[in-house]
C-alpha cells in the first residue's frame, strides 16, 4: 500500500451551519468510491481536524454520486457571527481536509484530469 | 391549463453579486422567473441589529434592483421573487415603489409579503431553548435585539396568483425562493411532499448563483473553469414531475457540469436524509446527477417528506465590538515575532483595562484556517498577524486598534512588523441564536400589492 493525498483523486465543498461546518468529499472516478468509503471514516476525520473541532463527526454514504458528506459539530470556534478567526463560514475546510492523507495499492493511479 | 417545463434563474446570490450578470440573465429571454437570495444568517443578524436602532432594515441593493430590474422584468414577463425586503417588506415594498414612479415608468405591480407576527413577542411568550447555548431564552432575554423567523414560502405563490410582477418577501428558506414559483406555475399541491422537494432542490442549486456554474471550484490544474472572470448566473429547465436540467447562457464564463452540481448539491446540507426547511422534509440521499450535454445537467431522485412542527427563529443578540489590526513580518523567523507580537497585544489590553470579552491572535500563512498545523514545524518566509479582539464598547475597541498600531509593528513591536496602510473598522458585531417554535403559532404574512 501507498499513501495518497484526497486531493490526488477527489475534490471537496465546505461550508457552515452556525457553529458546524458541512463538508464533501467526492470521487472524480467512480470506481474510486470505495477507497473513500472504507479509508475516510468518522473517527479519522475527527482525528485529522484536531482540536479544531470540539463536537462530533457524522458521516453519510451517497454511492450513486460518489460522495461522503460530513457534518462536523462545533468546528468554527462561535461562527460567523461570533468567531475571530478567518474562517466564519467554514469555506476553507476543504481545501484543508483535501490534504488529508488515505492508503491506496500501489497499483493505484490517479484520474487524470483536469475536470 | 398544464404547463410541461418552465425556466428559472438566479438573479443573485449576497449582497455583493454582479448586477450585470443579473441583467445578462433577464435580456436573455431564458428565464420565466429569476429569484434573488440576499439574506445571509449574518445579514439577518446585522438588520436586526439595525433595526432595534431605528436604522433601515431591508437590503441596500433594494433600489438598485427595482431601478434596473423591475420594469424590464415586468415588460418581459419575467416575474422576479426577492427576500430582499429583510425586517422591513413594507419598507422595501415603498422603496421600490418610489423608484419605479420616479423612473415613469409604468406597469409594474410590486407585491410585498409581510409577516404578520411579532416574532420577538413570541419568543419571549415560549421561551425555547436557545440552540447554541441549551439554555432557556429567558437567561439571555435582556441581550436579544430582536427575532426572525423564517416563514412559509406561500405568500409568495398567493402573490403570484394576484399577478404580481416581483414579489418581494423577508425570511423564508433561500431555497424556498424558488420553490414557491414552481409551485405556483404547475400548480403542485403544497402536500405533495415529492415534488415540493424536488422544487426546493432547485432552488437550493441554483440559490449560490455562480456556484454551480464555474464559480468557487477551480482549482488549477486539476479543476479548471475557462473564462472564471466571466462567470454568470445558472438557471434551470424544470419539468412538470420536477426534475430539472441545470445549465447557463452560452455567452457566460465558467461551465455546469456533474463534479460542479455534485458539490453544489451538498453543499451546507447537515443531514443529507432529511435536509429540514419550513414548507418540506428534503431527501437528498438518494439524488443522482447525470451530464446530458454540453453545460447541462440533470437531477433527479430527490424525495420529500411532510415540513417539521416547528420553524426556525433567528435572534441577534448584543455581542460587543470588534477590533482589528495586522501586522506582517518577513524572514525565517515572522512565525516567531508575529507569536510575540501577539503575546504582547495581549498584555497591553490588561495594563490598559479594557473590558475584553474574547481575544484572538491568527497566524495567516501558519494556521488562520486550520490549527492542526501550528503542530506542524513549517517555515514560512513571511507571517501575518491578524490581532482581533472583542470588546464591551466602541471605545475600548478603538482603544485596542490604536494601540495594536503601534505596539504589535512599528514603534513599541517586535522587530520589523508593518501594519499595512489601514486600520479596518471597527464592527459591532452582534450574535446570533436559533431556537425552534411551534408553527402553530405563527399567522399568515398579508400580500399587498402595489402597481405603478
Amino acid at each position: 500500500m501507498s499513501e495518497i493525498a484526497l486531493r490526488s483523486f477527489c475534490h471537496s465543498r465546505s461550508g457552515d451551519k452556525g457553529n458546524h461546518a458541512t463538508l464533501s468529499l467526492i470521487v472524480f472516478r467512480e470506481s474510486d468510491f470505495p477507497i473513500i468509503a472504507a479509508e475516510v471514516t468518522a473517527e479519522k476525520v475527527a482525528e485529522y481536524f484536531g482540536d479544531l473541532l470540539e463536537g462530533q463527526v457524522d458521516r453519510f454514504e451517497l454511492p450513486q454520486v460518489g460522495a461522503l458528506a460530513f457534518y462536523l459539530h462545533d468546528v468554527l470556534r462561535g461562527g460567523a457571527t461570533q468567531a475571530l478567526h478567518r474562517d466564519i463560514h467554514g469555506k476553507a475546510l476543504s481545501g484543508a481536509f483535501l490534504d488529508m492523507k488515505v492508503k491506496v495499492p500501489e497499483s493505484f493511479v490517479p484520474p487524470m484530469g483536469p475536470f | 391549463m398544464t404547463h410541461d417545463s418552465v425556466t428559472i434563474g438566479c438573479g443573485s446570490s449576497c449582497g455583493s453579486c454582479r448586477i450585470e450578470e443579473s441583467e445578462r440573465l433577464l435580456h436573455s429571454g431564458k428565464t420565466k422567473y429569476m429569484s434573488f437570495d440576499r439574506l445571509a444568517e449574518r445579514t439577518t443578524a446585522e438588520m436586526l441589529w439595525g433595526a432595534a436602532r431605528g436604522n433601515r432594515a431591508f437590503c441596500p441593493e433594494m433600489e438598485l434592483y427595482a431601478s434596473r430590474l423591475f420594469h424590464e422584468a415586468a415588460r418581459r414577463g419575467t416575474r422576479l421573487v426577492t427576500n430582499a425586503g429583510g425586517e422591513d417588506v413594507e419598507g422595501a415594498l415603498a422603496a421600490s415603489v418610489e423608484v419605479l414612479t420616479a423612473q415613469g415608468k409604468r406597469g409594474t405591480r410590486v407585491a410585498g409579503v409581510i409577516p404578520q407576527d411579532d416574532v420577538l413577542e413570541l419568543v419571549r411568550t415560549v421561551n425555547p431553548v436557545i440552540e447554541e447555548t441549551g439554555r432557556p431564552y429567558s437567561e439571555l432575554a435582556d441581550q436579544i435585539l430582536g427575532a426572525s423567523a423564517y416563514y412559509s414560502a406561500r405568500g409568495i405563490q398567493t402573490a403570484l396568483e394576484d399577478d404580481a410582477d416581483v414579489v418581494i418577501t423577508g425570511r423564508v428558506g433561500d431555497s424556498a425562493l424558488y420553490m414557491a414559483p414552481l409551485a405556483h406555475h404547475f400548480g403542485w399541491s403544497w402536500d405533495d411532499w415529492d415534488r415540493m422537494a424536488k422544487g426546493l432542490v432547485v432552488g437550493h442549486l441554483l440559490e449560490c448563483g455562480p456556484q454551480l456554474s464555474g464559480g468557487y471550484y477551480a482549482a488549477p490544474p486539476i479543476k479548471l473553469v475557462p473564462n472564471l472572470a466571466r462567470v454568470g448566473l445558472p438557471y434551470a429547465e424544470v419539468s412538470a414531475d420536477g426534475t430539472a436540467v441545470f445549465t447557463k447562457l452560452e455567452e457566460s464564463g465558467g461551465k455546469v457540469t456533474g463534479p460542479i452540481v455534485k458539490e453544489q448539491l451538498l453543499y451546507e446540507v447537515g443531514n443529507p436524509h432529511a435536509y429540514l426547511h419550513t414548507d418540506v422534509t428534503v431527501d437528498i440521499s438518494k439524488a443522482t446527477v447525470t451530464e446530458v450535454g454540453q453545460d447541462r445537467v440533470r437531477v433527479d431522485g430527490v424525495g420529500g417528506r411532510p415540513y417539521p412542527d416547528t420553524v426556525k427563529v433567528l435572534m441577534a443578540a448584543h455581542n460587543g465590538y470588534v477590533g482589528e489590526c495586522s501586522a506582517t513580518f518577513a524572514g525565517s523567523d515572522s512565525y516567531e515575532r508575529a507569536q510575540l507580537a501577539a503575546e504582547v497585544l495581549r498584555e497591553r489590553i490588561d495594563i490598559l483595562g479594557l473590558d475584553v470579552l474574547d481575544y484572538q491572535a491568527n497566524f495567516l500563512g501558519v494556521s488562520s484556517v486550520f490549527t492542526p498545523w501550528e503542530k506542524d514545524p513549517v517555515v514560512p518566509r513571511e507571517v501575518t498577524v491578524q490581532l482581533m479582539g472583542r470588546f464591551g464598547s466602541q471605545a475600548d475597541a478603538k482603544r485596542f486598534v490604536d494601540d495594536a498600531f503601534i505596539g504589535a509593528g512599528s514603534h513599541y513591536g517586535p522587530a520589523g512588523g508593518t501594519v499595512g496602510r489601514t486600520m479596518a473598522p471597527i464592527e459591532p458585531m452582534p450574535a446570533l441564536y436559533s431556537a425552534y417554535i411551534d408553527r402553530s403559532l405563527f399567522k399568515d404574512p398579508a400580500v399587498q400589492i402595489v402597481e405603478v
